[in-house]
């Protein structure tokens, strides 16, 4: 008699076109029924009459089974479906984006943090040699991290200062442009800075130092360079100047608000 | 609260995916995904005026292993200056390729070589055709003499302001002995003659050294007559790039 | 006395709604609890009652759990929702209008 049960719940089941609840159904709805079982058993009925009373309580399958299918839209289940495994899928990929380390931490917390902190520089200014032309760009300055040496000091102010270099070189191996920097010569709120690297001067951290990455390679000719000046300083500055005596220009960086 | 019913579970689910769709993207850096969004971000970066598209190509490249990525690269010109750079697609946006040889400027004009392509673009809308010559030259060998040769690559149109012109991609077998370089492709030549050996490393391993190669551009009227030349560059690495 | 099945069915939403108003109650349950509560006048087929709980759970006027029973089965437990009570409230407004306006017409019609 317990495969009498099975067929009825068979035939509700095929009634409920969103198949994965069917397991739910059948679950809850085997528990009615055997409880129900016991209960009539319990009260002196044989097993066999119960089992048919209690299958008899339970209706006719085929109403059951469509008033069923009526409440488990299928469009429904297979849209909530959906919207879990695209969830999950996403949480993974992001889990795995951080995991891999392949974020960028800046567009996130590093330009919200910069708009707070800083207002935008004044407009970009030009200065020009006989061989090259400066351009600074108007970006808000970033802060950042040596590879290395991911936490600042304390008291330390890291700043980064993108800058477009425009510039004309007939000879990339005479006029070798990563020895610019030569000529430069960079202040913080008149306060000069010496080129430096970050792990062998840092020792020398109250007066401060720059550097700067250049990410692109060389070519001769009119091109533009993107260059990141970086500065590390005791604080943050109000005034950048950048000038190239020889040259004799200077281009400014200035920012409102800044301690 | 644990204990939400389908429907409010489904939209629970879909702002869940909302926002971490938009945090993915945002921890991308915002990437673009039109061509007009590229444009931007180099606008950007890059300092320049009003960046015009004037050629789009996708293509995908099978690397070994099985690994397929799509490029999108671009010419654009912006006033005066020319460019021409490239981004890698992805589902979350398309990120800038980064190497020497993306993104180039040229004030005027602009050349670079790519897989089997020299690309050009500058002011080439009033030309019929357009020819390229390539010249690869060796190092000053000790009694002074230089050794030369130029290749001439005829120009397909791209679109308006930019110019095809394909080279044969063959690499020069690293044979012992020299051979007769009169015979030799564009790319076996700067295999042989832009090619340093690394020392103390694993013998024959080697790279190109940054060298240019000076890449002269002509147009031509309807009638074959010389409308104008533009003195461009292209790279060893860029010749040889296999991408 | 057992009850004329059409005038139960319009109210079986209100009588389940009441009985999970006191406590978490699992299908068999409510059925029993419902028999005795009523000295077994309404005797409600399961057939008609999970059809309706999964409904009502689909509005959100009740909720649906796993738990384990007393007796250590694990059983599906329905509860009633905030939103659940809400509608409670309102159904019985409405069956306190409906009884009275029907005992006031049987009660007008029955002094022949």
């Amino acid at each position: 008699m317990r495969n009498s049960f099975q067929i009825w719940i068979n035939a509700v089941c095929e009634q409920v076109r969103f198949r994965p609840d069917h397991r739910s159904i059948e679950f809850e709805l085997r528990d009615h029924y055997e409880e129900h079982m016991q209960d009539l058993i319990r009260l002196g009925r044989p097993r066999e009459l119960a089992e048919e009373r209690a299958l008899e309580a339970m209706g006719n399958a085929q109403e059951v089974g469509r008033a069923l299918d009526k409440v488990h839209k299928p469009w429904l289940g297979w849209l909530w479906e959906v919207s879990r495994v695209l969830a999950l899928a996403l949480a993974l990929l992001l889990a795995w984006k951080i995991w891999q380390n392949d974020i960028y931490t800046h567009s996130l917390t590093g330009r919200t943090w910069d708009q707070l902190m800083w207002s935008v520089p004044a407009s970009a200014s030009r200065g020009a040699t006989d061989y090259l032309s400066l351009w600074l760009a108007p970006g808000e300055p970033e802060p950042y991290c040596e590879p290395y040496t991911d936490i600042p000091l304390p008291g330390e102010t890291r700043v980064q200062l993108p800058l477009t270099l425009w510039v004309e070189t007939q000879d990339i191996f005479h006029d070798d442009l990563s020895g610019l920097y030569e000529d430069l010569s960079v202040t913080a709120d008149g306060q000069p800075l010496s080129f430096g690297n970050y792990l062998e001067d840092h020792s020398q951290l109250y007066s401060g130092y720059w550097n700067y990455y250049a990410p692109d390679g060389w070519r001769t000719g009119w091109t533009r360079y993107r260059w990141s000046l970086q500065l590390v300083l005791d604080r943050p500055p109000r005034r950048v100047e950048i000038t190239h005596p020889r040259c004799g220009w200077t281009l400014t960086a200035e920012w409102e608000g800044a301690v | 609260m644990r204990h939400w019913n389908r429907g409010r579970k489904t939209v629970r689910n879909f702002l869940v995916a909302l926002l971490l769709l938009f945090l993915l993207y945002a921890s991308q850096g915002f990437p673009p995904y039109t061509v007009e969004g590229m444009c931007r971000q180099m606008q950007h970066d890059y300092l320049l005026e009003e960046l015009e598209p004037l050629y789009v190509q996708r293509h995908w490249v099978r690397f070994s292993g099985g690994k397929s990525v799509r490029y999108t690269t671009v010419a654009a010109r912006s006033g005066e200056t020319y460019t021409i750079f490239r981004y890698q697609d992805g589902l979350l946006g398309s990120h800038r390729d980064w190497s020497d040889l993306s993104p180039v400027f040229g004030e005027g004009a602009v050349a670079t070589a790519r897989a089997g392509t020299i690309y050009a673009a500058g002011p080439f809308a009033e030309a019929a055709s357009a020819v390229a010559v390539v010249r690869a030259e060796k190092d000053p060998e000790p009694n002074g003499k230089v050794r030369s040769r130029e290749f001439t690559l005829a120009g397909t149109r791209l679109a308006d302001q930019v110019f095809a012109f394909p080279y044969e991609m063959n690499r020069h077998p690293l044979a012992d002995e020299e051979p007769d370089y009169r015979e030799l492709s564009l790319t076996e030549l700067v295999d042989l003659w832009y090619r340093r050996m690394v020392r103390d490393e694993a013998p024959g391993t080697y790279f190109l050294r940054d060298g240019e190669l000076p890449c002269t551009v002509t147009l031509y009227g309807e009638s074959g007559e010389t409308l104008e030349t533009f003195s461009l560059t292209v790279t060893a690495g860029g010749i040889r790039s296999q991408w | 006395m057992k009850i004329d099945k059409s005038l139960m069915s319009g109210s079986t939403t209100l009588l389940i709604l009441s009985l999970l108003a006191g406590e978490e109650m699992y299908g068999y349950q409510m059925i029993t609890e419902l028999a005795r509560r009523s000295n077994h006048a309404f005797d409600l087929k399961e057939g008609t009652l999970y059809p309706i709980l999964h409904g009502l759970e689909a509005e959100g006027l009740v909720s649906v759990r796993e738990k384990k029973s007393p007796e250590g089965r694990t059983r599906k437990y329905y509860r009633i929702t905030r939103k659940g009570r809400k509608a409670l409230d309102a159904r019985k407004e409405e069956w306190v209008t409906f009884r009275e306006q029907v005992d006031a017409v049987v009660n007008s019609a029955s002094p022949a």
